[in-house]
């Protein structure tokens, strides 16, 4: 447990510093948006592994979440910035507590209603897509609050993998055993969803305080992705995932915009991280099945 | 004083044997032993379905403590105390027994958030879980993997399982089936002393069984009717009784 503790920490740290490092040399304001964005990846990918990873379903609407911290974050430009984050936290884990009985479905119909429900809110805020944080430059400075908020989320995340909660919820995926043994499958799914939400919210108001505009459903699909290859109910998997997929592409695209034109780089670096990462988890088991 | 569990239910069963008229009776501290003639040819599994809440009737209703639970599903019958025994028995998750029984002892009432932030079970619940497992004599295996168990410790995990669950009626669904006999005598003693010890318990089991003999009441299942039902003794000296196991006299 501790080392996985230690490989939970290694990797946010290893993180944070090649942010530090990949846009340093773009002066100190692309160093706190780097390290801003490394907070969300930590935040989301604590999110996923709540609403996600335990549970074992593809709920794919955690944009939700992270766009209602986003959206507290815009209606509330003035507010202090702990004041924003304890109620997009509770914005947050409210959505991330409406959408845990999704889990309860089988896993396509599951994935198939909470991505549409992400769409569907999606179109239905369309006036909202394109808008980004004014006011928030209080925000925008608390970088050092979302930073610490993200590691804790992260080791909240990291305590849960080996939790009595994790356990029932191992045991919720089996239906024969969850009813022998009496469990309240909707409250365990619930309770974790708004964990996850909670995290995703706190992600959102960070996201806003880095100049983000509204998070599209995509971002939901990409961590749901993350969970799936990083392995589910694997904080440190899921984590490193979520930096491979979601937070290189993002930190490239910030860094050179417009030099390779942005959608073919995203595809590249998306695809050059995931093909890195899956390398990574084979040579693992590899080095597993050797040491025995 | 024996509570109604059945009152005179039908049930048509596509894939069993259909249960015609059935009434049941279990009282707490008391040891009702269901034996079924002809194996699976009597009803055991229907009834046990039907008493856990895996299966539904047609006609008739089923009560626990005074209250209509007929389409009452599996788990809303645990929390209500009333557990049977899974056969085959259950995988339990957990790296070691005591841990399994913790989470079978958290799960009813789980799910809060606490849950998800404890890491250890409260003393409480660990030194239970170690004395449900040194009453059915699994305390050596304590620190063992539920999954390395053999079929007869498997049966006792099972047991401690519901007893576990602190529940008011346990249903032993043909727990025996697949013991050696030699481990037999020993699950008979410890059923016999979990209905001693205030728990109701029903007990099914197909074909000639030594169950009866610990029994309290006695129904004899034969084409998912009841062949003959009431004391022990006088279901033994019954004409069904003695024509199904003549050995017996």
């Amino acid at each position: 447990m501790t080392a996985r503790l230690a490989l939970v920490l290694l990797a946010f740290g290893t993180i944070a510093a090649g942010v530090a490092g990949f846009v340093g040399f773009l002066g100190p304001g692309a160093l706190t948006e780097g390290l801003q964005l490394a907070a969300v990846a930590g935040l989301a990918a604590s999110a996923a592994h709540f609403a996600i990873g335990l549970p074992g379903r593809p709920m794919l609407a955690l944009s939700l979440p992270i766009l209602a911290g986003w959206s507290v974050a815009l209606a509330l430009p003035a507010a202090s910035p702990s004041l924003t984050l304890l109620l997009a936290a509770f914005a947050g884990s409210v959505v991330g507590a409406a959408l845990g009985p999704s889990a309860a479905l089988r896993p396509m119909v599951c994935a198939a209603s909470t991505l549409f429900l992400a769409v569907l809110v999606e179109v239905s805020a369309a006036g909202h897509a394109g808008s980004r944080l004014v006011a928030g430059d209080a925000l925008a400075g608390a970088w050092q609050a979302a930073v610490a908020l993200a590691a804790v989320a992260l080791a909240v995340a990291w305590w849960s993998e080996a939790s009595l909660g994790a356990a029932l919820l191992r045991a919720a995926r089996q239906p024969r055993l969850a009813a022998n043994l009496g469990l309240p499958p909707l409250r365990l799914l619930v309770t974790s969803a708004a964990f996850g939400g909670a995290a995703a919210g706190v992600a959102g108001v960070v996201l806003a305080g880095a100049g983000s505009s509204a998070p599209s459903p995509v971002l939901g699909l990409v961590l749901a992705v993350a969970v799936l290859i990083g392995g589910a109910g694997s904080i440190s998997g899921t984590l490193a995932a979520v930096a491979g997929l979601w937070l290189l592409p993002e930190l490239a695209l910030r860094a050179l915009p417009s030099a390779l034109g942005g959608d073919p780089l995203l595809a590249v670096v998306g695809t050059v991280a995931l093909a890195m990462f899956l390398l990574m988890r084979s040579g693992r088991r590899w080095w597993r099945s050797v040491d025995g | 004083m024996a509570e109604s569990l059945l009152r005179a239910v039908d049930v048509r069963s596509p894939g069993g044997v259909p249960l015609a008229g059935l009434s049941l009776s279990a009282a707490a501290g008391a040891l009702t032993v269901v034996i079924g003639v002809d194996g699976r040819a009597a009803g055991c599994a229907v009834l046990a379905d039907l008493l856990v809440g895996r299966g539904h009737p047609e006609r008739g209703s089923i009560h626990w403590l005074g209250r209509p639970i007929t389409r009452r599903t599996v788990a809303e019958r645990v929390r209500a105390g009333l557990v049977g025994t899974a056969s085959p028995p259950l995988d339990l998750p957990g790296e070691r027994l005591v841990d399994a029984l913790v989470v079978a002892m958290i799960a009813p009432g789980g799910g809060w958030p606490a849950d998800l932030l404890r890491r250890r079970a409260p003393p409480a619940l660990a030194m239970a879980a170690g004395e449900v497992l040194d009453f059915v004599g699994l305390s050596a295996l304590a620190g063992s993997r539920p999954r390395a168990l053999d079929v007869t410790e498997r049966a006792l995990l099972e047991l401690a399982r519901v007893l576990a669950l602190r529940p008011k009626l346990i249903v032993v669904d043909r727990l025996a089936a697949s013991l050696p006999a030699s481990a037999k005598p020993h699950l008979l003693k410890l059923v016999h002393s979990i209905a001693v010890g205030g728990i109701a318990v029903v007990w099914l089991e197909e074909d000639d069984h030594p169950a009866d003999s610990a029994a309290d009441q006695l129904v004899l299942l034969g084409d998912g009717r009841a062949l003959a039902a009431g004391p022990a003794a006088v279901v033994r000296a019954s004409a069904p009784f003695v024509a199904a196991f003549p050995e017996r006299r």
